[in-house]
């Protein structure tokens, strides 16, 4: 028999009164005090719900409907009640846990480790194998659609000579051959910013007049459009598109329904994250590029020689890497100069 | 502010007793809580999220005391898993349409902002029905027709003219004639000043005057004018605040160019973020000034408030919440939750105490308004 005082809402006036329980473990007995009028009141122990605790406060029993519930700080004998009649949910599990440091900082732990291996290697592998997924009809649309948006609000229409255009052309469709690549289509566009080409979803690689002025000679042009080439093969653009889900559906996770300052301050991790993302691809886009130029004919070289010249025309400071969607100019070139050498000096 | 009575003290003039809040929540306790929850939530794939969501607010539900009763939540979390399920599964219908056909996605998009008056009155009403004290659950009066008629007809009709201005733009990118432009952009931006604060006051009246607690419905009649003064008031102060940091941080910044060149040079992205970070804590400035006004000015059956926040400590707190919150990447989030709620609970204050010992729920059936619950699953963070 265990015994307690406890706080009685009826649910129906907010009057609180006092009343004593007793419990045997099948019934739950309530009597009022200091009311000689109130009889006591029986009530079977499976149709209450007793609640799980919470922090440090009261237990709270819920009655049978339209009978109120019970408020008690004689936590210690609730605790005894329900072991006396085996009511330990997984609730009172979680209670334990949310009350020892140790366990919590354990969970600090293992969330900073479950972010690290998603962002490392969940995210990744999901996120590439969906992109591969998506139809081609699917993602030639999405490409229509952003370059005629980008059409609108950006870009102009080329200002090159028609004959250069089509000579460049020639020489692009003469490498795709040689390198073995089906042709993705060719698009020039007039940008007053700074030289500029890009690969968009599907089969289209975009190149501004600048970048037509800015480099030297045809083999630098070719290793640029390998590079986007690369990206348009592999289909960075849509990987790019769902790992960005991914980091979004992990960030909602890791912040749940916390308030809208919160969200602002993830935006910078999930910023971070994502720009980590972007140096990968660009990384695997100089290799693979480096690779169709070596088939086709032309080296490393002329791809080590145009980075050289955008070192030398937009300084890359070396510092944070972490915060550029690319990796240092510095970095690319170390890297595709090991791909000249790897390639016998070319 | 009358410091004549507490909760506690009984020996207060017996016919108005006013008891303040108290919260006990504490920032300890609630961290772990928080974690362990968030952990659950990522682990289950945000299943658990519904669970975490109720165990976090019944924590400040069952810390905050009033005359030594504590307030209950009585939401389940399956409900609001439903509620998350549904509205997730919404908005990445939408989202995947917009991006496979734009005609399809527009009207679904479309679709959704008209549901938002719905959402907010269903979501009101969520908060109230799961919201009880002593036993006796609160209830929301309001009705779907008056949430239309505040929450879609004034941001309807911005949202039409702007839609009409930017297809015009869209139309005229280059020719757009500048006069043409001022002539619709200063009146728009000037109108959108001058009737934020009169759809303030509808929305204050729609939650405030629809509010009851069992049986005893809530009296609510604000001012409009008062309204705008608070308004006034906050607009001059806030602006008043930015030009005065926005001085000092200029004198600073030169001082230091002049002094030693370089460090001042790099001290301006950190002074323009404090700027920047200031501009987006002066809402509660605001967000004091009128929540004193609603609770000062409410009646609930023989209840009414004294609510006293002062706004520039309010500012302050959320100041140096965001600050420790960055700093600490998130994890004195629950601190800054605590911290901010306390200081909220401790300035509000209930005027004739002993008189909720009288107060009844509203009727039998309330009691069992368990029945409906199912389609009570919508709650959204809005509307408050």
């Amino acid at each position: 028999m265990k015994s307690f005082i406890a706080n009685w809402f009826d649910g129906r006036s907010a009057r609180s009164r006092r009343v004593s329980v007793e419990s045997d473990g099948k019934m739950l007995k309530l009597t009022p005090q200091g009311e000689a009028s109130s009889a006591p009141m029986e009530f079977p122990l499976s149709s209450c719900r007793i609640l799980p605790p919470l922090g440090s406060g009261e237990r709270h029993i819920r009655l049978p409907e339209g009978h109120g519930h019970l408020e008690t700080l004689q936590n210690a004998t609730v605790e005894e009640l329900e072991k006396l009649i085996g009511s330990t949910t997984g609730l009172h599990l979680l209670h334990r846990m949310e009350s020892r440091w140790k366990l919590a900082l354990g969970a600090l732990a293992v969330i900073v480790l479950l972010i690290a291996l998603a962002y490392r290697y969940l995210i990744p592998v999901v996120a590439d194998r969906a992109a591969l997924l998506v139809p081609d009809s699917a993602a030639q649309t999405i490409s229509e659609h952003a370059l005629s948006q980008l059409d609108t609000h950006i870009f102009k229409p080329s200002r090159l000579d028609e004959w250069r255009r089509d000579r460049i052309q020639r020489l692009y469709r003469d490498f795709c051959v040689k390198a073995g690549l089906e042709e993705p289509t060719l698009r020039f566009r007039y940008w007053p910013g700074p030289p500029n080409a890009f690969a968009l979803p599907y089969g289209t690689i975009v190149i501004t007049d600048a970048m037509v002025d800015f480099v030297d000679d045809d083999a630098e042009l070719l290793g640029v459009l390998a590079h986007e080439t690369a990206h348009q093969k592999e289909r960075h653009v849509l990987k790019q598109l769902f790992r960005q889900m991914g980091v979004f559906v992990l960030v909602s996770l890791a912040a749940g329904d916390a308030s809208s300052i919160v969200s602002a301050s993830a935006t910078l991790p999930t910023m971070l994250i994502e720009r980590g993302y972007g140096r990968d691809f660009e990384n695997e886009a100089d290799e693979l590029g480096a690779s169709y130029m070596v088939k086709a004919g032309l080296g490393v070289g002329p791809m080590v020689a145009f980075m050289q010249k955008i070192q030398d025309k937009y300084p890359d400071k070396g510092g944070s890497d972490l915060l550029s969607t690319h990796p240092s100019t510095i970095k690319r070139i170390v890297r595709l100069k090991e791909l000249k050498e790897i390639n016998g000096g070319r | 502010m009358g410091k004549m009575d507490n909760f506690d003290a009984s020996w207060g003039s017996p016919s108005k007793r006013k008891v303040f809040a108290t919260f006990t929540g504490e920032a300890g306790e609630y961290f772990r809580i928080w974690i362990v929850n968030t952990l659950l939530t990522i682990v289950t794939l945000g299943i658990w999220l519904a669970w975490a969501k109720v165990r976090k607010r019944r924590y400040f539900y069952w810390n905050t005391y009033l005359d030594g009763h504590r307030f209950d939540y009585l939401a389940e979390p399956k409900a609001i898993l439903i509620g998350h399920l549904l509205v997730g599964g919404v908005l990445l219908a939408s989202n995947l349409t917009g991006k496979l056909s734009p005609i399809i996605g527009g009207i679904v998009s479309l679709a959704l902002y008209a549901a938002v008056p719905w959402l907010v009155y269903k979501s009101l009403r969520f908060k109230a029905r799961y919201s009880a004290f002593r036993g006796i659950r609160f209830r929301f009066l309001g009705d779907v027709r008056q949430a239309y008629k505040v929450y879609a007809v004034l941001p309807g009709i911005f949202a039409a003219i702007l839609t009409a201005f930017g297809i015009y733009l869209n139309a005229y990118r280059e020719e757009a004639n500048p006069i043409v432009l001022s002539i619709i952009v200063v009146p728009l931006t000037l109108a959108a000043f001058a009737l934020y604060p009169y759809w303030s006051f509808l929305r204050k009246r729609y939650t405030f005057s629809n509010m009851a607690f069992g049986g005893a419905e809530a009296v609510f009649t604000p001012d409009l004018k008062a309204f705008y003064k608070l308004y006034v008031k906050a607009g001059f102060v806030s602006l008043g605040a930015l030009a005065g940091v926005g001085v000092i941080a200029a004198v600073a910044v030169g001082l230091g160019a002049f002094l030693g060149g370089d460090p001042g040079f790099a001290a301006v992205p950190l002074l323009i973020t404090l700027y920047f970070l200031l501009l987006y804590t002066l809402d509660q400035y605001l967000y004091a000034l009128v929540t004193n006004y609603c609770w000062n000015n409410l009646e609930i059956g023989p209840i009414s408030f004294e609510v006293d926040l002062e706004p520039f400590r309010l500012v302050w707190i959320r100041f140096s919440n965001i600050v420790a919150m960055v700093a600490s990447l998130g994890m004195l989030t629950p601190w800054a939750q605590i911290r901010w709620f306390r200081y909220v609970a401790s300035r509000h204050a209930v005027l004739n105490a002993e008189a909720i010992d009288e107060m009844v729920a509203a009727s039998d059936t309330d009691v069992n308004a368990l029945g409906d619950a199912a389609a009570d699953f919508l709650d959204l963070d809005v509307g408050w």
